[in-house]
C-alpha cells in the first residue's frame, strides 16, 4: 500500500520501460549471437575459397616446376657417356664374378660414409671424365645439388661429389626402375645432403644402352631450397604464407624457417585438413607457430610423385585472428548499435507509459477526491479501452456507496434512539438491584450477627453450664430427698419443678452441642476492605475493662502504612479477642502489648504478654485439634481451649498464617499474618 | 466400718452438695480438689472408691487414673469418671486409662449411689 497522495515508488511506467528495454536487449543479444556465428562461418568458407583457389594456383606452379626438371633429367639420362660408363662397369662386374665383388664391396655401405672426400676410394668414382661431366650439369642447372651413376647392380659408377650412399640396397626400388615402363622416374625421400649442406630430394630414372636395355641408373638430388624458392615469396595479408608437405604433413618447404623435414601439425589436425570437405581448416595451436591458424591446400601432382605414390601438398596458412578480424569489427559496431536501439527504446517505453498512465492517474486522483470525502468528484475517462471499462466500474460503485451510506445513516439514527431508550432502562434496573443488594447486605450483617451469637451461646453452653448445672441439680436432689429434714408437699413439689427443668436444660444443652457438631466447619466468610488498624483499635478498646480488672497495663503500637486488606472484620475480631483475652487469663502482672506492622505483602498483628509462658513441647500442640484429648487436660483458667484451633482456622481461611512464639516463665507472643493482596472472594466451610 | 470415698472436683458447690449426699448414705467423704491433691490423698488414705472429675487443675483426670491403675498397690480402687464432656471419645480414654465406670454431669443421684453400691456392696 502507498501512503494517500504520495507517487508509487515502483510505477507502471518504470515497469513498461524495463519490460521493453529487456525484450529489445534479448531479442539484440539473440539477434547478434546467431549473426555472429553466420558471419563466422561465411567468413570462413569465403577465406577458404580463397585459400584453396591461391593454394590451386600455386600447386600447379610446382607441378609444372617439378615436370621441367624431370625433363632435363631425362635429358642427362640420354647422353652417351652415362650409357657407357654404366654399361664398362657392368662388364667389370660380370667378368669379376660374384665371389670377388663380395670380397671389394664387403661392408663398403658401411665404410663409405666415413670417407673423406679427398680420399682414394671416393676419388676413384669422383675423379673421372664422367664425373667431371655431371659437375658441369651441376654448374649449369643449379637446382641440381649432385648426380650420380649406378650400374644395373647397383653400385656406384660416378659422382659429382661423394655420394650418401654406395649401393643402392633397395632392390625392390631398384627392379621397379629397371623393370618399369620405360621413362619412370622414381623421387625419394626428403634428406640432408653433406655435401654441398642442402636439403635435397632424390629423383632416379633409369639409363639405356641402344639396344634399349637397361644398364644403369641416374640419380640427381634436387636442392629443394633453390628449386621452391618462388614458394617462399608468397604472400597472403600480413601473415598469410605457403609450405610445401609431403602426404605424411612433413615439411618439405616452409618459408622463412629453416627447420625442415618435421611435422607441419600433430597427425589429427593434419588427417582432418586432408579430409575435410571444403579444404580448409582452423588448426588450433599449430606445432610450427603455436598459435591458431586458418589452413587451406591443395595436391601438387606431377607425374614423377604419382608413379613413386607420393602425394604433396601445398598449404597456405594464415592466422586465424587475422582471417576473422572482420567480424570482431562488425560486433563491435552492433554493440553500439545495440545500445543506440536501448536509448530509443527507453524513450519509446517513456511516451508509451504516459499514453497508459494518465488515465490511471486520473481515475487515482479521482478516487483520493472521492475517499476525502468528495463524493461529486467528477470523473472523465475516454479511452475506450479497460481502464474505461474500470472507471465505470468505479463510478457505479460508488453510486452504490452513496446510496448504502444514506441507509446506513438512517439505520445508525434509529440505533442511537433505541440505546438511548435502553439506557435509560438499564439506570433504573441497575438503581433497582443496587438498593436490593445493599438490603441484602444489611440482612447479610444481621445474619451473621445472629450466628456469631449463637456460636457464642454454643461454646459457653458446651462446658461452662454443665458443671454448675450438677451442683444445681445435686442441691435440689438433697433437698428433695428429705436429707436436710422434712419437707412439706407443697415445697416438694416446687423443687420438683426446679428439678424437672433443670433436666430439661442439661437436654437443650445436649441438643445444641449436638447441632455444634453438625455445623462444625460451616463457617461463613464475608470478605471486605479493612482496615486492620481499625479492627485493632475496637478490639482493644472493648478488652480494656478485662485488663483493668486485672490491673494490667494494655498496649497499643499501629504500624503506618499498612493499605487495606481484603477480610472478615467479626473473624478478625473473633480472632483477636480470643489472643488477647488468653493473654490476659494467663498474666498475671506486666504489660499486654498489641502491635500492627507491614511486611512486603502482608500486614502482622501480634498479641504480647508477660505472662507464664508455654513450654517449648505444648507449643506445637496448641493449633491441634482435640489437642486436649490429648496432650493433658489441665484445666485452664476459664477457657473452652477452642479458641486457637477457631482462630487458626480464621486466619487459614484468609490465606494468612499464624503462630507462637513464647519462652516458659517469661511470656508469650502470638502472631497472625494476612497477605494485601488477597483477592476479594467468598469462601464456604468444606 | 464405714467405707472411705474419695471425691475429686475442683467445683466446690458440687463437692459439697455429693458430700453432703454420700455422708447421708453412710460413707466416709474425703475431698480433693485438683489432681495432684487427689493423687497424694489416694496414697495416703487408701480410700475404698475414688470418684474422679476428668477436668482438674494442676493433673487432669485421665492421668490420676492411668497413674494409679499402673500402680500395683492401688489398681484395686475401683475409679467412677466424672465428667461434663458427653462425646464417645471422652468415654473411650476413660475406659484406656482403666477408669471402672462412667458418669455425666448432671447426673442422677440415684444412679450414683447405685453404681457406688455395686463396686462397695451393702
Amino acid at each position: 500500500m502507498f501512503e494517500r497522495g504520495a507517487k508509487p515508488k515502483k510505477g507502471l511506467r518504470r515497469k513498461v520501460i524495463v519490460v521493453i528495454c529487456m525484450t529489445t536487449l534479448i531479442v539484440m543479444i539473440l539477434g547478434v549471437w546467431l549473426g555472429y556465428v553466420a558471419g563466422l562461418n561465411l567468413l570462413r568458407e569465403v577465406a577458404g575459397d580463397v585459400h584453396r583457389k591461391l593454394s590451386q594456383l600455386l600447386a600447379a606452379n610446382v607441378t609444372q616446376v617439378f615436370d621441367d626438371e624431370m625433363i632435363k633429367l631425362k635429358g642427362y639420362a640420354s647422353e652417351a657417356l652415362f650409357t657407357e660408363s654404366a654399361a664398362a662397369s657392368n662388364a667389370r662386374y660380370e667378368t669379376a664374378g660374384d665371389a670377388a665383388l663380395r670380397t671389394q664391396f664387403s661392408g663398403i655401405n658401411d665404410k663409405w660414409p666415413k670417407y673423406d672426400e679427398d680420399s682414394a676410394p671416393v676419388r676413384e668414382y669422383t675423379d673421372n671424365g664422367t664425373a667431371a661431366r655431371m659437375r658441369a650439369v651441376c654448374k649449369a642447372d643449379p637446382d641440381v645439388a649432385r648426380v650420380a651413376l649406378f650400374n644395373r647392380f647397383g653400385s656406384l659408377v660416378a659422382a659429382s661429389g661423394k655420394t650418401s650412399i654406395f649401393y643402392i640396397s633397395n632392390e625392390r626400388w631398384r627392379h621397379d626402375l629397371l623393370s618399369g615402363k620405360p621413362g619412370k622416374i622414381l623421387v625419394g625421400n626428403l634428406e640432408f645432403a653433406e655435401t654441398p649442406k642442402a636439403w635435397i630430394v632424390p629423383v632416379s630414372v633409369a639409363i639405356k644402352d641402344a639396344e634399349g636395355k637397361e644398364v644403369g641408373i641416374l640419380m640427381a638430388e634436387l636442392n629443394v631450397e633453390r628449386l621452391f624458392s618462388f614458394i617462399g615469396s608468397f604472400k597472403v595479408d600480413k601473415s598469410g604464407h605457403a609450405v610445401l608437405v609431403d602426404g605424411n604433413g612433413n615439411v618439405i618447404y616452409h618459408s622463412g624457417i629453416a627447420q625442415t623435414n618435421s611435422k607441419v601439425y600433430k597427425d589429427e589436425d593434419y588427417n582432418r585438413l586432408v579430409m575435410s570437405k571444403g579444404r580448409y581448416a582452423t588448426v588450433y595451436d599449430a606445432n610450427i607457430h603455436k598459435r591458431s591458424i586458418f589452413v587451406s591446400f591443395f595436391e601438387v601432382t606431377p607425374q614423377a610423385l604419382l608413379d613413386s605414390g607420393k602425394a604433396w601438398r601445398i598449404l597456405i596458412e594464415q592466422n586465424a585472428e587475422e582471417v576473422f578480424k572482420p567480424l570482431n569489427k562488425i560486433l563491435g559496431w552492433m554493440v553500439i548499435g545495440i545500445a543506440f536501439l536501448l536509448l530509443v527504446m527507453v524513450a519509446v517505453g517513456f511516451i508509451f507509459s504516459s499514453v497508459l498512465i494518465r488515465p490511471i492517474q486520473t481515475l487515482y486522483a479521482a478516487a483520493i477526491e472521492i475517499s476525502n470525502g468528495n463524493w461529486d468528484h467528477p470523473i472523465d475517462i475516454s479511452t475506450g479501452d479497460e481502464i474505461e471499462a474500470f472507471a465505470d466500474a468505479f463510478k457505479d460503485m460508488i453510486a452504490n456507496i452513496k446510496s448504502k451510506q444514506a441507509e446506513i445513516i438512517t439505520t445508525k439514527n434509529e440505533l442511537i434512539e433505541q440505546s438511548k431508550s435502553l439506557e435509560e432502562k438499564v439506570r433504573a434496573r441497575t438503581a433497582d438491584l443496587t438498593e436490593a443488594r445493599d438490603k441484602l447486605d444489611a440482612y447479610a450483617k444481621e445474619l451473621e450477627k445472629a450466628l456469631m451469637v449463637k456460636s457464642d451461646f454454643i461454646s459457653m453452653a458446651s462446658h461452662e453450664l454443665r458443671t454448675p448445672l450438677a451442683a444445681i441439680k445435686e442441691g435440689i436432689g438433697i433437698v428433695l430427698d428429705g436429707k436436710t429434714g422434712n419437707i412439706t408437699d407443697q415445697q416438694k413439689e416446687f423443687l420438683y419443678m426446679a428439678k424437672r427443668n433443670v433436666d430439661r436444660l442439661a437436654r437443650i444443652i445436649n441438643d445444641i452441642l449436638d447441632f455444634q457438631k453438625l455445623e462444625y466447619g460451616k463457617m461463613i466468610m464475608r470478605i471486605k476492605e479493612n482496615d486492620i488498624n481499625e479492627i485493632t483499635k475496637e478490639v482493644c478498646n472493648m478488652m480494656a475493662h478485662m485488663a483493668r480488672d486485672k490491673r494490667l497495663e494494655l498496649v497499643i503500637s499501629l504500624g503506618k502504612d499498612i493499605p487495606k486488606i481484603n477480610c472478615d472484620k467479626d473473624k478478625i475480631t473473633q480472632v483477636l479477642t480470643n489472643l488477647i483475652s488468653n493473654a490476659v487469663r494467663f498474666t498475671e502482672k506486666g504489660t499486654i502489648t498489641v502491635s500492627t506492622c507491614k511486611d512486603d505483602n502482608a500486614a502482622i498483628v501480634s498479641v504480647a504478654d508477660t505472662g507464664i509462658g508455654i513450654k517449648e513441647e505444648d507449643m506445637k500442640h496448641l493449633f491441634q485439634k482435640f489437642s486436649q484429648i490429648e496432650k493433658g487436660l489441665e484445666r485452664k483458667p476459664g477457657g473452652t481451649g477452642l479458641g486457637l484451633i477457631i482462630s487458626k482456622e480464621i486466619v487459614e481461611r484468609h490465606k494468612g498464617r499464624i503462630w507462637v512464639e513464647s519462652k516458659f516463665g517469661e511470656g508469650t507472643v502470638f502472631r497472625f499474618v494476612l497477605p494485601i493482596k488477597e483477592r476479594r472472594t467468598y469462601i464456604k466451610g468444606a | 466400718m464405714k467405707k472411705k470415698i474419695l471425691l475429686v472436683d475442683d467445683e466446690k458447690d458440687l463437692v459439697t452438695a455429693v458430700t453432703f449426699r454420700l455422708n447421708a448414705e453412710g460413707y466416709d467423704v474425703i475431698v480433693a480438689l485438683d489432681g495432684q491433691a487427689a493423687l497424694d490423698m489416694a496414697k495416703k488414705e487408701k480410700p475404698d472408691l475414688i470418684i474422679l472429675d476428668l477436668m482438674l487443675p494442676k493433673l487432669n483426670g485421665y492421668k490420676v487414673c492411668s497413674l494409679l491403675k499402673a500402680d500395683m498397690r492401688y489398681n484395686k480402687i475401683p475409679i467412677i469418671m466424672f465428667t461434663a464432656r458427653v462425646q464417645e471419645t471422652d468415654r473411650k480414654m476413660g475406659e484406656e486409662a482403666g477408669a471402672d465406670d462412667y458418669i455425666t454431669k448432671p447426673f442422677e443421684s440415684s444412679v450414683l449411689l447405685a453404681k457406688i453400691k455395686e463396686f462397695l456392696g451393702g
